[in-house]
């Protein structure tokens, strides 16, 4: 742990930077972690197993082979990204890594499943994650929740009890998994026949690739991972991906683009929320495109941030009061709908919907427009047809509102300073943002996990996206706040791969905001986070107590339920477990804090913890304005939309 | 650690808002600190003068019977509730010539609007329970509200003082949101006190959801 005064070269720290991290991130070796080898007789390593299995060879996958090896191959066909898991389930966790599908493995399958979740929502490609029978199964319940509140298509794979002892209880681990996950999936199934495991394959891609995405969840009892199969004329159904779905993509009807075109032309204040399925359907181009050619300011909504920059000039990301203002909204790909009341937007706001599923176009939000399409092509059609447009008196406002939440965030900056005996939150939300955005980085350069509870409210005031899939917005929708350090093993996982929209940005860290009370759901992923030498800095904002604390307060008999130790030392629990440690208890020891661990990400590829010590009361707007704050979001009423 | 001592150097007691939120950025403006300058303190705003009013564009003035009035607001709280923004529309009894209808919108309690077509006064009537007269945040809503009137507000988003004054009015505890509208503009009326509440509760979203959590059963995340 280094406290503030020591530390690394800040010149080294700024030229590496600039330079990049690539040539940083290789490499753990058998080394002892440096700062364990310093003080440890015993100091923390890393197996040489780990270094041996970058370099085997993958076995040659062909006839004879298992059910769970046929699968597995219908997954690396499919392109399935990465693997998170535990032990268990082994048989197909084992093929699935043979075919050099890259994988990881954890302490908790809870949080691998929303580690899974957060890799797909930097890089929109399909993930798997995977659980032992019983406990490991029901263990990823709030995973596969959270991603399917944030649209994600992760493929949920689970052993199971044998088809012989249904029923009976006989052995352990013994769970009906397929009603658990009733009402959090796009489409499950407990496959019985193993001649049909590669047409359930298809089923579980056909979902996973079409439509609004969502978890799908597949169970393997024993008689169908195990099976043996001699050559392919045992299997039915036994298709290439392109004979059983398809690549093309529903286009909007011409007459419905038309009309579009003409309400646009008619508003006076339109905005375009962009959403998850512009991500999906990786239509930043054609957004930015019909934003321009129209001047129509954008704002964003949904499960990651990026798809269209912040710093442009039809970015309402940071003017949310102008939200209210807009006269026309055209919603692109909002798969998860706030209600009416939830929206900033005001009660005379008309609405257009794109989304490629025509069910769900009116559920919960009245429209003026439905267009039934894939997200990329409808917006393509739009930039294609709409005429130029000037909105420069909407522009303006939206100028304007931008200019005073950005003097009211610095305001928000200048009075936490004044708090120097703990580290308020909008010290943290500044100083990160000028760390990683204003800086001697590129502002592009690093993803975000923005996490948290109430430190978020601070944080995403500051925090911007200029690329898609730059934050990935942790707690959206389903509002869990456990997940975060889960997460970061995920978009740190997405990053050193380069997948996707992460391709530019490979091997740079990544940094996460999480609570203290995030931070003891999944705070053991710190040694996922180290064993694989993943580049992580996770800050800590730690208050002492849960979220709840302030609405409880006055409730003496309860509250110790909402109270923890206070001043814990988060940051020596990611030391014990391989990680870098930072405690931070002033203000002013938060930047050199920071740029200590980024440099130990740099130098050595390793996470670190910086545990940032503020106090609960800074939820008290009486005693610590401006308190907890609401959200900015345009689903203000609804949880990070 | 000790908790309730103020730490640190003197803090703003609420947001120092620019016109967006129509509070006047600046003058050291604070809503806590901030007193309700009365039913009618718009019209005397020192802070912006005769000839930026004038320059707001002009309205026609229409001549409406009571009656008239009554249909067109009908129609336009009619059209939220066919628009789904309003559900469970329903409009009771005149009584002594006031018109009340009820719906639900921002929460799950159904609001009570009260209209009275010979005065043009419009009452969401105890919109806001538990506010105390006396209170920091009875202050707080009843500048902002106060503040919707001000010019440096964008004109789709303020309440024209020559067509309508706003207030808050404390009540047992609660706070009603009143519009009178002049000179028979009350479809503005409607519009504009419909509007305010809904810029109500964005405010208390943004600077006390906690009170959202309480009485609104908003939820805390």
């Amino acid at each position: 742990m280094k406290r503030a005064g020591q530390g690394s070269s800040r010149r080294r720290f700024m030229k590496q930077a600039v330079l990049g991290a690539g040539a940083a991130t290789v490499g753990a070796g058998t080394t002892a972690l440096a700062s364990a080898a310093e003080e440890d007789v015993s100091p923390i390593t890393v197996p040489a197993e780990f270094e041996a299995a970058k370099h085997a060879a993958l076995p040659e996958l062909d006839f004879p082979m298992t059910g769970a090896q046929v699968f597995a191959r219908a997954c690396k066909a499919e392109g399935v990204a990465a693997l998170f898991c535990c032990p268990g389930n082994y048989s197909v966790v084992h093929a699935m890594s043979d075919t050099g599908i890259p994988t990881y493995g954890g302490r908790h399958e809870g949080s691998m499943c929303h580690a899974a979740d957060a890799f797909t929502r930097v890089t929109g490609e399909i993930v798997a994650t995977s659980g032992t029978e019983g406990p490991g199964f029901t263990d990823m319940i709030c995973g596969i929740a959270a991603a399917n509140s944030a649209r994600s298509p992760i493929l949920v794979l689970a052993s199971n009890k044998t088809i012989f002892a249904e029923d009976t209880e006989r052995g352990i681990q013994d769970a009906y998994q397929q009603p658990t996950t009733e009402g959090m999936r796009k489409y499950g199934k407990r496959m019985i026949t193993p001649a049909r495991i590669h047409e359930y394959a298809g089923y579980a891609f056909r979902q996973l690739r079409s439509g609004v995405p969502k978890p799908v969840h597949l169970d393997f009892p024993a008689e169908i991972a195990n099976a043996r199969f001699r050559d392919a004329s045992e299997i039915e159904y036994y298709f290439d991906k392109a004979r059983y779905r398809t690549e093309t993509r529903p286009h909007p009807d011409p007459r419905a683009i038309d009309r579009a075109i003409a309400m646009l032309g008619a508003a006076e204040r339109p905005i375009i929320v962009s959403s998850n399925g512009v991500f999906h359907s990786r239509a930043w181009d054609a957004l930015r495109r019909l934003a321009e050619r129209a001047h129509i300011p954008v704002v964003e909504s949904g499960a990651t941030k990026g798809q269209f920059p912040a710093d442009h000039e039809l970015s309402v990301d940071t003017a949310p009061r102008a939200l209210a203002s807009a006269d026309l909204v055209l919603l692109v790909g909002q798969y998860c709908m706030p209600t009416l009341g939830e929206f900033a937007f005001g009660p005379d706001t008309r609405y257009i919907r794109i989304d490629p599923c025509a069910e769900d176009i009116g559920r919960n939000l009245p429209i003026d427009l439905g267009i039934v399409s894939d997200e990329r092509a409808a917006l393509e059609a739009l930039a294609d047809g709409v005429p130029r447009m000037r909105h420069d008196a909407w522009v303006a406002e939206v100028a304007e509102a931008r200019a005073q939440f950005e003097a009211q965030n610095d305001e928000y900056y200048r009075t936490g300073l004044g708090y120097d005996d703990a580290v308020h939150p909008a010290v943290i939300g500044k100083e990160l943002a000028d760390f990683v955005h204003h800086g001697p980085l590129p502002p592009d350069r690093t993803t975000l996990v923005q996490g948290g509870y109430g430190i978020a409210r601070y944080t995403r005031r500051y925090l911007r996206a200029f690329r898609p899939g730059q934050i990935m917005n942790g707690a959206y929708q389903y509002g869990a706040i456990g997940p975060d350090v889960g997460y970061t093993v995920g978009v740190a996982a997405a990053v050193r791969q380069g997948t996707g929209p992460q391709a530019d940005y490979q091997g740079h860290p990544v940094i996460a905001v999480t609570g203290d009370a995030g931070f003891g759901y999944t705070g053991m992923e710190m040694e996922t986070l180290s064993k694989y030498r993943m580049p992580a800095v996770i800050v800590v904002y730690n208050n002492n107590a849960w979220g709840t604390w302030q609405g409880q307060r006055n409730n003496q008999v309860g509250l110790p339920v909402h109270l923890f130790q206070e001043n814990l030392r988060y940051d020596k629990m990611g030391e014990a477990l391989g990680a870098h440690g930072e405690y931070v208890t002033r203000p002013s020891e938060f930047r050199p804090a920071l740029e200590r661990a980024y440099q130990v990400a740099l130098d050595e590829s390793r996470p670190s913890v910086v545990n940032v010590q503020a106090k609960k009361e800074f939820w008290l707007r009486d005693q610590y304005a401006p308190g907890f704050l609401g959200k900015i979001e345009p689903g203000v009423m609804s949880y990070y939309h | 650690m000790p908790g309730g001592e103020r730490r640190g150097r003197a803090a703003p007691a609420g947001p120092a808002d620019g016109h967006i939120l129509g509070r006047e950025s600046g003058r050291g403006a604070s809503p806590s600190r901030g007193r309700p300058r009365g039913p009618h303190a718009g019209e005397s705003d020192p802070s912006h003068g005769d000839g930026e009013q004038r320059r707001v564009r002009r309205t026609p003035r229409v001549r409406r019977t009571p009656e008239q009035s009554l249909a067109v607001v009908r129609q336009q709280l009619q059209a939220y509730a066919d628009r789904r923004v309003f559900s469970g529309f329903s409009e009771g009894r005149p009584v002594a010539g006031r018109h009340r209808f009820r719906f639900s919108w921002l929460g799950t309690e159904p609001l009570t609007l009260d209209y009275t077509p010979a005065t043009g006064t419009f009452v969401f009537r105890a919109l806001l329970p538990n506010v105390p007269a006396r209170s920091a945040l009875y202050a707080d809503l009843a500048a902002f509200v106060s503040g919707r009137s001000s010019t440096r507000l964008p004109e789709h988003r303020r309440v024209e003082r020559r067509r309508a004054r706003v207030r808050c009015i404390p009540a047992r505890g609660a706070v009603s949101v009143e519009l009178v509208a002049t000179r028979n503009f009350h479809d503005y009326g409607v519009n504009r006190v419909v509007n305010l509440v809904h810029e109500i509760f964005l405010y208390l979203q943004e600077y006390r959801p906690e009170y959202l959590w309480a009485n609104f059963a908003a939820p805390e995340e």
